[in-house]
């Protein structure tokens, strides 16, 4: 009788580790779901992938996806800005120009805790008149990943919090800055 | 007093909270209750703003601007009339933040503008934001002025609509800026800060009376607080586009009788012989507004012409029905000369509740009025001298001088 029991137990026991690790199984399979080598090729071009977020934490999660994006980045990029040499001051809001864009920042005149960063594209490809611009910045180990809306008059803005992570990292010297074509 | 102007939507009124303008390298934006967050309509707005494409840059100065709005606006163009009124309002120092209080005026505009000619054209789903609207007073308080906007092509499609709600809103169908901006109050800020391009508002007329008399000017009527809910609709007659600058139109405000409103202009035909017989239906509330509590009717039949004297007292609308067709209704102060002229809503003709205890005429024309023909009559009464009390005897003089046809109808309205 004593037997049964125990043996009764055991297998409960079993049953429920084996239960609670297929649980934990999923949960982990959902975050840590594959990076589709085209997923990252197609974000690294520019064009829209299901689950974006998803996928740029995948990327950011992995020193080897990261490497293959940022490569993707430089060789799809339609124009550059590498980090800078100077870091900017607390007072002013770092501005980058090169000869293809310029990026520089304005606060609103009502609310200061936000911020309007403007990019002037000089040549803008139709992709960018029609359909948005995207920037990608490479930050030491992160990569991000900026949707900014269609041109108008060659110049496009985005509006922050001050408080962004986008934000500060458009902000920051030792950001590198890609526009996509 | 704040004037609170919103956009009515399918999915409900939306708030035009802020408006400031911006450092000129910042594209207008338009932003979700103050937050970073951007709405899709932005680049449309941006077009909206600019001077060339636009006209908020050339009527209010600013380049860039930004607009904080209470909810989401994804698409389309129904914005454009709230959006510019509340620049309007902007510029008068009185735009609200969306919270009406008790004293406030509540603006709910519906309309697409083509700002090459400032006309309002017309928008899609005016019904289904028509209900939104009536859901949303509910949630306000008693005592604020409501008026909503809507385009004077899309007014026959809500006519029953309007008729079911006329109680609790005042509705309004506007054609122009001009008609519209007279929503908002008149000072001497909007005179000045306004400025508008000439060659865009050039004057077609000019009275030579100074300006303190009231002229005559082309405006759709606009309840200006006293006036009872009831749709004013003007969409039934062709504009007439009577086009003085916004200063002048402004300066010309006045309430009641004394506003002239006119209608717009149909087809040319003839102006011929009018009605004879007509049926007055007066509506008294039994409250001391006309916007709480019900209404009842006095019905008055006309005998030779004259209708039977009727009280004043809490007297909220004045409709006449005649026998056979008419086109156009003209009402005139007997004492002041100044006229009203009526809406026609489903066959008759809505006119607008005086100022005060008065004794007024009807006329009423068959046909629809030419502009000549409207001048004439303007500037016959004009001239009247200013102590003289206008008979129906003499207006029937006049039409047999003029050519003008029309039938008088008489009536008073008592202390």
């Amino acid at each position: 009788m004593q037997t049964k029991q125990a043996n009764l137990a055991a297998t409960i026991f079993s049953a429920k580790v084996i239960y609670r690790e297929l649980q934990q199984g999923a949960v982990t399979a959902s975050v840590t779901a594959p990076i589709l080598y085209n997923d990252i090729f197609r974000l690294a071009s520019g064009q829209p992938v299901a689950n974006t977020t998803a996928v740029m934490q995948g990327i950011n999660a992995s020193v080897v996806l990261r490497k293959q994006y940022s490569d993707l980045v430089k060789y799809f990029g339609f124009a550059l800005s590498p980090i800078l040499a100077a870091a900017s001051t607390q007072q002013t809001l770092l501005e980058r120009q090169t000869t293809d864009f310029r990026l520089s920042f304005k606060r609103d005149v009502m609310e200061p805790s936000q911020v309007f960063a403007l990019l002037a594209i000089f040549h803008p490809t139709n992709k960018h008149q029609r359909e948005g611009v995207v920037v990608n910045v490479l930050h030491l180990d992160q990569c991000l990943r900026i949707e900014f809306p269609a041109l108008i008059d060659g110049i496009t803005q985005g509006l922050f919090n001050e408080n962004d992570q986008n934000l500060q990292y458009l902000l920051d010297a030792k950001s590198e800055i890609s526009i996509m074509a | 007093m704040k004037v609170h102007v919103f956009v009515a939507t399918t999915k409900g009124v939306v708030a035009i909270q802020k408006i400031y303008a911006q450092d000129p390298d910042i594209r207008s934006v338009v932003s979700l209750n103050g937050t970073a967050s951007v709405s899709p309509i932005s680049g449309a707005y941006h077009y909206f703003v600019k001077k060339g494409v636009g006209i908020i840059e050339q009527d209010f100065g600013s380049a860039s601007y930004r607009i904080n709005i209470s909810a989401a606006i994804d698409q389309g163009n129904s914005w454009q009339l709230g959006f510019y009124l509340a620049h309007a309002a902007h510029a008068q120092n009185c735009l609200g933040d969306g919270n009406p209080q008790v004293g406030d005026s509540v603006v709910i505009a519906s309309g697409e503008l083509n700002t090459s000619e400032r006309k309002v054209l017309a928008v899609a789903q005016l019904a289904s934001k028509i209900q939104q609207v009536i859901e949303q007073i509910k949630e306000w308080p008693k005592g604020i002025e409501l008026q909503f906007l809507l385009p004077e092509a899309n007014s026959y499609e809500v006519a029953r609509l309007v008729q079911t709600y006329q109680q609790q809103l005042q509705i309004l169908a506007v054609d122009s800026l001009q008609q519209a901006l007279l929503v908002l109050p008149a000072s001497k800020n909007t005179a000045t800060n306004i400025e508008l391009d000439s060659n865009s508002l050039k004057p077609r007329f000019h009275f030579s009376l100074p300006i303190t008399i009231v002229a005559v000017f082309v405006l759709v009527a606009v309840g200006v607080g006293i006036y009872r809910a009831g749709i004013l609709n003007v969409a039934q007659h062709e504009q007439l586009t009577l086009e003085l600058t916004q200063p002048e139109i402004l300066a010309l405000i006045t309430p009641s009788f004394e506003r002239v409103i006119t209608l717009p202009n149909s087809d040319p035909t003839k102006i011929s012989a009018a009605t004879s017989q007509g049926h007055l239906q007066l509506a008294y509330s039994d409250n001391t507004t006309c916007q709480e509590g019900d209404w009842d009717y006095q019905e008055l039949e006309s005998e030779e012409g004259v209708f039977a004297d009727a009280s004043y007292q809490q007297l909220c609308d004045i409709n006449l029905t005649l026998i056979l067709p008419s086109a156009a209704v003209i009402a005139v102060n007997r004492v002041s000369h100044r006229f009203v002229v009526a809406s026609k809503q489903a066959g008759s003709f809505h006119i607008k509740v005086p100022s005060g205890p008065t004794e007024y005429l009807l006329l009423v024309f068959s046909q629809a009025l030419q502009v000549e023909a409207r001048r004439t009559l303007h500037t016959y009464l004009f001239d009247l001298p200013a102590e003289q009390t206008i008979s129906k005897e003499q207006l029937q003089q006049f039409a047999q001088v003029s050519g003008l046809n029309f039938s008088v109808f008489s009536h008073r309205l008592l202390p």
